[in-house]
């Protein structure tokens, strides 16, 4: 399995995780012996990724599962700044602060100064307990919600074609060592909120980047699978989350774990599909 | 600008200090047109929406002139040709669509216009003494900023006696003060409190459809009947205290719209706390002049007491459909209509079994008392139904739940707010007694500027971090 923060089961026990979890749960299944072998690499751009492909590929692996999330389709600049700005020495960090303050308006850039306080933080916690004051929140953020908007921007665009040719790359070297590369997008905090509440503002759309990203996989040969619309049947799927830094805590993993191997072996990966399946799983299903 | 937002309170702010550069009637009279015409040109954008309301201010105005030269022949005239007006231009929906005028154009604020015109020609028409409103006058006390959105509906004499008059009342550094601590107090309850308690109504409203226990579905209910009233609450008392402080600071005083409705012990007692203007209106121009014509007709005595029953159904039925346009809002009337009159036929009916002392000795028993507070709460919330929900959402809420589920929502709501309430008169009656010599901690200099200094914070974090705008003011959309 490839991929970045979530996959690798950031700020949870690994035991915990859904790539811990994901197994045992294909193995009930199918009664397969299923092993999986993590090598997600946190904050790191679908780019890097295809560049490391061929140490995934040396593993032998029988499949390849690409287990993506919303924030790795943000821009090499995006990233740059969230993630290496603690490696950076303390003045570096301070005229990194002054140029993104000149940058924006003086109410933004006191608002972004104060949202990063603990005490911030704190409140945070408790004001995102509320689904809809969450997703309102979040949609009025231009730059969290670009891509749960209907229509996208040119920015997405541009994302979603650098997207595109780190698939083929994937992809091409998949087909090459003739193993199934697998694709699915699991659902970020707001797109699991807005999919539980069943209702959002005109103008939004949380399936609409699954869409996308299905065309994108399906075009380079590769299989997307659909884990949002799942999410609708589950209660209170935001709760999966931590708060504020928007992880999946150990109850999200575990909701991951059980879509995903029922999205696996319901049709979408012959190999998972044709498996015996025990009569105590079949019982269930009906 | 149009509700209680940041900008509304700082546009306020700068016309009260600007009006109160010189004390002149006309200074403070032109700057409050001034303000006012600009309020109305940053509300609509463009000037062309404007027209109707311009066209029904005129018509009203022109009522009045009539009136004023020869009120018995025109009276009536003018009053109904407002009320269709009235009625054509907020598109009631019992109306065929074909015959409304196509076009955005701004409604906002014409119900309590149109209160305010109607008062104007009642007031003229029976006035002895014929004293002419001028058209610059009449303009002020109609468009005037601070009470423009969502009232409170203050009366003209009222008005006019604060607003022309070269010796205004006082405004002493203790007003400025306490006027800047009831609009941080009105800031904080529309911009913290009721975006809060909205968050609160929309999530249970979400969770009533979820695939939840059915424990965890009905808390939802009851959370959904429950807040919509403290919402509804924060939100227009909220912008009201802001309106209140501004108008004060320009040293014009406004009718107060609230007097802790919750704390009210019956339907009657309620309708008299809650968005008070507005019932004294209805009290006032339908109420008394329905009973005093109904007493002149029916002379019985054993009669006379279900007269006022009546009245008080035709009175608030009217005070419920005025809210909106469509049935749910008849259905809303049906409810406050019947509610208030059913609370007088249990107070005779109990006057009449238990005597008139008897009755009084029962009024005062702390359960009686708590127990009819939570009942009119519960009463209250679920009356509110028909006010925030349209049919589509009234029919798929009601359909959650089976008729027994709900009526143990209903029953769950009036005990927890009678137990709440109480604990909250008792907490208020205990915190009110802890006294210096100068009168109670709570309300002293001291402590009120800590706590408008606690909220003034809070609300300024709370706009910061939720980085979403408060929702609108409820009474402005009627």
């Amino acid at each position: 399995m490839i991929g970045t923060s979530f996959t690798i089961g950031m700020r949870v026990p690994r035991e915990k995780t859904f790539a811990a979890l994901l197994p045992l749960e294909l193995s009930r299944r199918t009664g397969l012996k299923v092993e999986l072998y993590n090598e997600a690499m946190p904050f790191k751009l679908p780019d890097t990724i295809a560049s490391h492909f061929n140490e995934v590929l040396k593993a032998k692996p029988d499949m390849v599962l690409w287990a993506l999330n919303l924030a790795d389709l943000q821009s090499q600049r995006d990233m740059g700044l969230r993630v290496s700005t603690s490696h950076f020495k303390f003045w570096e960090r301070v005229l990194l602060r002054l140029r993104a303050f000149s940058a924006t308006s003086l109410s933004a850039s006191i608002s972004d100064l104060f949202r990063h306080t603990r005490t911030a933080t704190m409140l945070f916690q408790v004001l995102y307990r509320s689904q809809s004051g969450y997703v309102k929140s979040v949609l009025m953020d231009t730059d969290k919600a670009k891509y749960l908007r209907s229509e996208q921007g040119a920015e997405c665009h541009n994302r979603l074609n650098e997207f595109n040719n780190s698939v083929a790359r994937i992809a091409t070297q998949a087909r090459d060592a003739d193993v199934p590369l697998v694709v699915v997008l699991l659902p970020n905090h707001v797109q699991s909120a807005m999919v539980s509440m069943g209702e959002w503002p005109a103008g939004f759309d949380p399936y609409n980047l699954d869409n996308e990203l299905r065309a994108i996989i399906s075009s380079q040969g590769g299989t997307y699978i659909d884990m949002l619309t799942d999410i609708r049947s589950i209660p209170n799927p935001d709760l999966g989350y931590f708060p504020v830094e928007g992880h999946p805590n150990a109850r999200g993993h575990a909701i991951f774990s059980k879509l995903l191997a029922k999205e696996l072996t319901n049709g979408a990966v012959s190999a998972l599909a044709n498996a015996r399946k025990p009569k105590s799983v079949v019982g269930q299903e009906r | 600008m149009d509700s209680a937002s940041f900008q509304f309170v700082t546009f306020g702010l700068a016309v009260a200090l600007i009006s109160n550069l010189s004390c002149s009637r006309v200074w403070r009279s032109t700057v409050l047109l001034l303000a006012s015409a600009a309020f109305l040109c940053l509300l609509a954008h463009n000037p062309i929406a404007l027209l109707p309301l311009a066209v029904f201010l005129l018509l009203g105005y022109a009522g009045l002139v009539i009136v004023e030269r020869a009120w018995h022949t025109s009276l009536a005239c003018s009053v109904i040709a407002i009320l269709l007006s009235y009625v054509y231009l907020k598109k009631y929906v019992f109306l065929p669509e074909s015959i409304f005028m196509h076009f955005p154009y701004f409604t906002l604020g014409i119900s309590y216009i149109f209160f305010r015109i109607l008062h104007l020609l009642i007031e003229s028409g029976d006035s002895q003494e014929k004293s002419h409103i001028g058209l610059g006058a009449y303009l002020l006390y109609t468009l005037n900023f601070t009470t423009f959105i969502s009232g409170p509906i203050q009366r003209y004499d009222e008005f006019a006696r604060y607003q022309f008059t070269n010796l205004p009342i006082a405004l002493g550094p203790r007003v400025i003060g306490m006027q800047l601590e009831r609009i941080v107090r009105g800031f904080f309850k529309v911009n913290v409190l009721a975006m809060l308690l909205d968050l609160v109504r929309e999530d249970a409203l979400l969770q009533l459809f979820q695939p939840l226990p059915l424990s965890l579905r009905l808390f939802s209910a009851l959370r959904l009947a429950a807040v919509y009233p403290l919402f509804l609450y924060s939100n227009f008392s909220g912008y009201i205290d802001i309106v209140i402080g501004l108008a004060r600071l320009m040293r014009v005083p406004l009718p107060e719209n609230f007097d802790r409705p919750f704390a009210a012990s019956s339907v009657l007692d309620f309708w008299n706390r809650w968005h008070i203007t507005l019932s004294s209106w209805f009290k006032t121009y339908v109420y008394n002049p329905l009973l005093l014509a109904l007493m002149r007709r029916i002379s019985s005595l054993k009669l006379q007491p279900f007269l006022g029953v009546l009245c008080f159904f035709v009175t608030f039925f009217l005070v419920g459909i005025w809210h909106g346009r469509t049935s749910a809002f008849v259905i809303f009337g049906l409810l406050t209509g019947g509610g208030i009159s059913t609370n007088k036929l249990w107070q005779l009916g109990l006057s009449h079994a238990l005597g008139r002392k008897g009755y009084k000795v029962l009024a005062r028993n702390f359960f009686y008392i708590a127990l009819g507070r939570g009942l009119t709460f519960s009463w209250f919330s679920f009356t509110l139904f028909w006010f925030w929900a349209d049919w589509k959402q009234i029919d798929k809420v009601f359909n959650a739940f089976s008729g027994a589920q709900w009526f143990g929502v209903w029953l769950a709501t009036w005990l927890c707010a009678s137990i709440v309430l109480a604990f909250w008169e008792w907490l208020r009656t205990v915190l009110l007694s802890i006294k210096t010599v100068d009168g109670p901690v709570l309300t002293s200099r001291y402590a009120r500027v800590v706590y408008t200094s606690a909220l003034g914070l809070a609300a300024l974090v709370m706009t910061i971090l939720l980085n979403q705008p408060a929702p609108g003011i409820v009474y402005k959309a009627f």
